[in-house]
């Protein structure tokens, strides 16, 4: 009877037992395969994308922002009639019935991409027939209300490696970072039947949009600037050509136009070299426009006067072997300062060079900013270097009186100039005033100093002389009359393969206005125009034309010569 | 009754309550997550439209858009500094009353 109790003792304790084995084995053993099980059943984890930050001008208008675009795809398994779906597609997509058909041939694919970055409307265009098998697939894209303006300032955003959206060249490229955000993730927990079940809700995981960038940018004057540079590129059979409006007191970039240009929004179907902004990424010889500095560093040196005269003005002036002569190979004998701006006399500059001298050239190309990049906040910006001491000649010296055997960017020489107009500072070239967080807070960018390469008395007395050179000087018949301007022509000549072309040149012309309380300073580049190689005749008129507009839209009145 | 049989009942009626109130509010809370889905559905069709709206606003207050506009509709850019042309046939008061 005993063995009885004991063989039903030892059933229960073995049953136990596999009962305990089993649990071990589920809730040990196999813990982490069901609980992944379970997150894969019940579970969704999601990429939350940040959305791209605005880039807003001065007036708060979003001249790039983002909006909804569609990709449209189709389910090969899933489409009913091949011909009819495809000739439909065709139509409404405006696109080639044998790329569509070729794609929906694929029949074992589930998933074959048709067109991309269509817009709401042709959504709902294409939703409209039913066609069975095809979807849509939303994606955020970049949307320029404002077309092609201000292009190769603003860059594009493409894709890296990894498919993500990157920003490249200009405000995009620079500030990418700041406009990308970061993605998160989350975790939504579902239901028997899909739906997110509320008492376990989402954590967000590290998502932010993008910061938004507000620009010092004028969207009126960058569309005068604009419109007014491709009439003068036109007009005048230029190449190309660019303009920079500054503000000189706080380095704030109002306007920078090139032409030609390219569509952000189509930017694949444009080149590299049309991607990048001339005004930060092209060098050249400035020419003339680098007068204007020779003379303030020689006046800064108290080496000459207004009035001080020029005894070798006479005639060609003989250096090492060469002999330089004025542009129109007139002579002035003993003409002063103003007079040899006014005619843009390249002997009198030498004159004022050689009285510089080689050490005090160099540090004055050094404190007024080049061969050194500007800071400016654009991707892109190159800064041409400066020859050491030693290789430099006579010649040389000579030459960089006039502007020419030195190389620069449109933005160094405008940066330059610009302390002109602000009492010998320098001030550190910027686009973008504000950067916006997506909780609305502001960081604000402040003006820089980066230089006093002259005195404030200095820069007063190169003012007055750059107005009567604009008044008298060879652009006057193109001027504003009534408006104090202060500005030069540029007529350089291109180096090319080791010597200077012998019939195009770089036309510009430099200034800055109302001459006695600046509020913009500009610069204007012609490369190559055909109908006249000189600045007065094509940079300048170009010049006064986005001047009036900037006037008028400043409502700065005439106040007389 | 003795503090232990107390001690007990006391227990089981908050285990029973307790789990009455769980059964309740799981229940409520098991079809939020239809409501939830819809506002979330009616939040992305809102943000959606948000967006559209504001291409088509800012489409139309683009500068560019104004000028072509305005070149369609006959304004042409002045060629001379702006001045005020008075072209009223009527004789033009020296000044408004307020």
């Amino acid at each position: 009877m005993r063995w009885r109790y004991l063989a039903v003792f030892v059933f229960f304790i073995f049953a136990f037992v596999c009962v305990w084995a089993k649990l071990f084995y589920w809730q040990i053993v196999k813990a982490d395969e069901l609980s992944a099980l379970e997150q894969s059943q019940s579970s969704l984890n999601l990429q939350i994308p940040p959305i791209r930050g605005d880039i807003l001008t001065s007036d708060n208008f979003p001249i790039v922002t983002n909006k909804m675009s569609y990709l449209v795809y189709a389910d090969p398994q899933e489409v009913q009639n091949e011909t009819t779906t495809a000739q439909l597609l065709a139509s409404t997509l405006t696109i080639d019935v044998a790329s569509i058909s070729a794609q929906l041939d694929q029949h074992d694919k589930v998933w074959v991409p048709l067109a991309a970055n269509i817009d709401n409307t042709t959504k709902q265009r294409v939703a409209a027939l039913n066609l069975p098998g095809i979807d849509f697939q939303e994606t955020p894209t970049r949307y320029y209300p404002e077309a092609s303006m201000a292009a190769q300032l603003l860059g594009f955003v493409g894709k890296d490696t990894f498919g993500n959206p990157k920003g490249y060249f200009g405000i995009e490229g620079y500030y990418d970072r700041q406009l990308r955000g970061r993605v998160g993730e989350t975790q939504i927990i579902r239901d028997a039947f899909g739906k997110p079940v509320f008492a376990k809700l989402v954590n967000n995981s590290g998502q932010q949009d993008g910061r938004s960038l507000l620009l010092h940018i004028d969207r009126v004057i960058q569309f005068i600037a604009e419109r007014k540079l491709e009439e003068g590129v036109q007009k005048y059979g230029a190449k190309s050509g660019s303009v920079i409006v500054m503000d000189p007191k706080t380095g704030a970039i109002l306007a920078l136009a090139g032409y030609p240009t390219f569509n952000p929004q189509d930017y694949w179907d444009f080149t590299d070299d049309e991607y990048k902004n001339p005004t930060v990424s092209n060098t050249y010889e400035p020419g003339s426009t680098f007068k204007p500095l020779v003379m303030s560093a020689a006046i800064n040196e108290g080496l000459v006067t207004p009035t001080s005269t020029c005894p070798i003005c006479g005639g060609p002036v003989k250096v090492s072997d060469y002999e330089i002569k004025t542009w129109n190979d007139q002579y002035f004998p003993n003409t002063n300062m103003i007079d040899i701006m006014i005619h843009s006399d390249n002997t009198g500059m030498v004159y004022i060079a050689q009285k510089l001298g080689l050490d005090r050239m160099l540090d004055y190309i050094n404190k007024f900013g080049f061969g050194q990049t500007t800071g400016i906040d654009i991707q892109g910006e190159v800064a041409p270097q400066v020859k050491p001491r030693d290789s430099w000649y006579a010649t040389d010296l000579a030459t960089a009186g006039f502007g020419q055997g030195i190389a620069v960017t449109p933005i160094e020489l405008i940066d330059a100039f610009a302390s002109i107009a602000n009492n010998g500072a320098r001030m550190e070239p910027h686009i973008v005033d504000k950067i916006i967080t997506p909780d609305g807070q502001t960081i604000t960018i402040p003006p820089k100093v980066l230089d006093q390469p002259i005195s404030e008395k200095t820069a007063k007395i190169m003012t007055e002389i750059l107005v009567d050179t604009t008044n008298k000087g060879e652009a006057s018949f193109a001027r504003l009359k009534g408006y104090r301007i202060a500005g030069k022509t540029g007529t350089a000549s291109i180096a090319k393969d080791g010597h200077y072309d012998q019939t195009n040149t770089i036309a510009s012309f430099i200034g800055f206005a109302p001459a006695d309380d600046p509020k913009f300073v500009m610069l204007v580049i012609m490369d190559e125009p055909s109908v006249s190689i000189y600045g007065a005749e094509t940079a300048a008129p170009v010049f006064f034309d986005i001047s009036q507009g900037i006037f008028d839209h400043y409502g700065i009145s005439p106040t007389g010569d | 009754m003795k503090p232990s049989n107390f001690l007990l009942m006391f227990g089981i009626a908050i285990a029973i309550v307790l789990s009455v109130t769980r059964i309740i509010l799981s229940a409520t809370f098991s079809t939020t997550g239809i409501d939830l889905d819809n506002i979330q559905a009616q939040t992305d069709s809102l943000q959606k439209e948000n967006m559209i709206l504001k291409e088509q606003v800012l489409s139309q207050a683009a500068l560019t858009t104004v000028a072509q506009k305005a070149t369609t509709q006959g304004f042409e850019e002045s060629s001379t500094k702006t001045q005020l042309a008075v072209t009223s046939s009527h004789a033009v008061p020296v000044a408004y009353k307020q």
